[in-house]
């Protein structure tokens, strides 16, 4: 049970700065993601934290000990890399034995520890192959092998699902978390993908371009994303954004003109409220548009059905994109113009700047609750 | 090298080329076995003959025992393994590290130090073996095995060269793995990349092994009692000592060939592989 603190971290290669003052702290036990676009910077964090890589400035703190300056080995981290870097001349009892024999552990408790991490991980009738005759989710739970024999303060994770396919990405989702239940490591997890970062984290930061855009719980950033950004990067299909203009402020919300409609959007207007008349931008989950007798006017561009639900792709008379998710398969032909609804309070309010505005009374979501079965017996 | 040839004429004349040219560089091996079962008097044949005449009669192998019961033949050749084989270890176990310094590790003006090694592959033997037999003799290792095994542990050029890149090939990922895993760099490079270059080892093995087993000029400075002779040594004392006893020097010249042969044929796999380069598999 380890706490990681990252205390104004910056990273320059040459004149190119890769990582702006960046601080956080993932607590003891937690599952913290690092999410953001290629390139944001997320490898590099992650190799800091490892200690395959020196911050320019800032410190890096397990339990309170600064181990900016120690060797990978003893910061008590392991690191799954993304395409694994399992030794190929060896077999995969050999792999996940590896970091044990380096530290000179007996032969016998090496051999139970491996034997246990294969248990854990359903590899044991595969201990004796060489990695090249894995599939890409053993080769990736012997990745994880070779971790977790060394009983590491902090895990990291670098995108450790991306080899794998749709499926196996799935399938892999639900066992890291399961493995995070099971061991209660401290975890950081870096990934280009949402889906994963939404899933299986306590807690996300959202990294943009090297700094820290966000950092909440997957709901906060769901519900309450600060940024244009960070509302536009998680959920999908992704936030539509409507430009218009501010039209009235009053202390419970901003008056809107979208596409020659007005809405109130229910948010704090904070200490610089928009002047009327001047640019903004709505945001509406695709989930929360419905058809609607009244409302925005848009023609059907396209139809996604993907089973469980329908994607709308539709735009408005100036051009403006705008999908609707809906339940199951709907009955609509291309180039109809129809009209799209949505409730004010799912809203979200841009600057043009990309700022958001604090969101008021969220409409609480009739979270579904599962009782415990009468004999206590959830399963 | 993705040219293709195309058209069964062009395919003709190409086989056809090949054919000849292999056939013009097996003439020396073909004449050095069928000499090697002629009788000394069938030698000097003019027109020359084709013939192993030997084969017909009674002792077709007769250059061949010769060789093996009468002379030296089989310490020879025994010499010649041991010396071949210790420089061929020297030198695969130098350059592997060298190469793996200059692929690998951050060590200041490493090209540089890397462009002169290889310059000294460009200085012919003949500048350098004057010095070498006097430092050898300051040494007092004068016939002795030492000054043909010792050099080849001090670097060479081709090895070096050959290991550097194929280190250079090999991703850099499973070294951050191994540092993670708590290794330090020279179990990184024993248990890893070592392991990991054996094609480009075994080349760099069976090439030193092969031109030491050739090598006739330093044995012949170095080594003065018949008990050191390595092959090429001895086979050239058949034609001194015992005017030219060409049958049977063809007959050992036969036999120092096969090593080299099988040691081809079993490692040609690697050889191929290892000047390929790379090659790397995840
Ligand atoms: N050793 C280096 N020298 C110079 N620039 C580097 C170095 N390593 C990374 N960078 C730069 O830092 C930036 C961030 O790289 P990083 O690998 O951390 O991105 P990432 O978020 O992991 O991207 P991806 O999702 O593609 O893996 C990139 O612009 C990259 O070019
Ligand atoms: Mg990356």
């Amino acid at each position: 049970m380890s706490e990681l603190t990252l205390h104004e971290v910056e990273k320059r290669f040459g004149n190119t700065e890769v990582l702006r003052d960046l601080s956080l702290t993932v607590g003891s036990g937690e599952f913290a993601s690092f999410v953001g676009p290629s390139g944001c910077g997320k490898s590099t964090l992650l190799r800091i934290i490892a200690g395959l890589e020196r911050a320019t400035t800032g410190e890096i703190r397990i339990d309170g000990r600064d181990v900016g300056r120690l060797e990978p080995v003893d910061r008590g981290v392991a690191m799954v890399f993304q395409n694994y870097a399992l030794y190929p001349h060896m077999t995969v009892r050999q792999n996940i034995a590896f970091p044990l024999h380096t530290i000179g552990l007996p032969r016998q408790e090496v051999e139970q520890k491996v034997a246990e991490a294969a248990r854990t991980l359903r590899l044991t009738d595969r201990l004796s192959h060489k990695p090249a005759a894995l599939s890409g989710g053993q080769r990736q739970r012997v990745a994880i092998g070779r971790a977790i024999v060394r009983d590491p303060k902090v895990f990291l994770f670098d995108e450790p699902l991306s080899n794998l396919d749709a499926a196996l990405r799935g399938e892999m989702r639900i066992e890291l978390a399961e493995l995070h239940a099971r061991l209660g490591t401290t975890m950081v997890y870096v990934t280009h993908d949402q889906v994963e970062a939404m899933t299986m984290s306590d807690r996300i930061a959202v990294l943009n371009a090297g700094r820290i855009e966000q950092v909440g719980t997957p709901t906060e950033l769901y519900h309450h994303p600060s940024t244009r950004f960070v509302a536009d990067f998680i959920g999908r299909p992704a936030m539509n954004m409507l430009t218009g203009q501010a039209t009235a402020t009053d202390n419970n919300g901003i008056t809107v003109s979208i596409e020659n409609q007005e809405i109130r959007v229910p948010v704090d207007p904070g200490a610089s409220p928009p002047k009327p008349g001047s640019a903004v931008t709505l945001g509406v989950r695709p989930e929360n548009v419905a058809p609607a007798e009244t409302g925005l006017r848009a023609e059907v561009q396209m139809v996604e059905y993907l089973g469980g639900v329908s994607v709308i792709h539709a735009r408005t008379p100036s051009g403006q994109r705008l999908a609707a998710s809906l339940p199951g398969a709907v009955n609509v032909a291309r180039h109809a113009v129809v009209g799209f609804g949505f409730d004010p309070t799912d809203t979200h309010l841009f600057t043009p700047q990309g700022m958001a505005f604090r969101r008021r009374a969220v409409a609480a979501a009739a979270l579904p609750t599962f009782l415990p079965t009468a004999d206590g017996d959830a399963s | 090298m993705n040219r293709r040839v195309s058209g069964p004429g062009a395919l003709l004349a190409l086989y056809g080329f090949l054919v000849a040219y292999a056939a013009l560089s097996l003439m020396p091996f073909a004449w050095m076995l069928i000499t090697s079962f002629k009788e000394q008097a069938a030698l000097f044949q003019l027109p020359p003959s084709f013939r192993p005449s030997l084969l017909f009669t009674d002792t077709p192998m007769a250059n061949y025992s010769v060789i093996w019961n009468e002379r030296n033949f089989v310490t020879f050749f025994r010499n010649s393994a041991f010396v071949s084989f210790m420089a061929a270890i020297g030198q695969v176990f130098t350059c592997a590290l060298a190469g793996y310094a200059f692929a690998r590790l951050p060590l200041p003006g490493k090209n540089i130090i890397f462009a002169i090694i290889l310059a000294t592959a460009f200085v012919p033997t003949e500048v350098t073996i004057i010095p070498e037999f006097l430092l050898m003799r300051g040494f007092g290792w004068l016939d002795t095995f030492l000054p043909l095994i010792v050099p080849s542990f001090l670097v060479g050029a081709f090895g070096t060269f050959m290991l550097r890149e194929y280190f250079a090939s090999l991703p850099h990922d499973y070294a951050e793995a191994a540092r993670m895993d708590g290794a330090r760099e020279f179990r990184i490079f024993w248990r890893i990349y070592l392991p990991l270059a054996q094609p480009a080892l075994i080349s760099v093995f069976v090439i030193a092994f092969i031109n030491n087993w050739d090598e006739l000029l330093r044995p012949l400075l170095y080594l003065t009692s018949p008990d050191l002779y390595t092959v090429p040594l001895g086979l050239l004392s058949f034609v001194s000592q015992y005017e030219a006893a060409w049958g049977q020097l063809m007959a050992g010249s036969v036999i120092s060939t096969l090593p080299l042969i099988i040691i081809y044929v079993l490692t040609q796999r690697y050889v191929l592989a290892g000047f390929s380069g790379g090659g790397v598999k995840g």
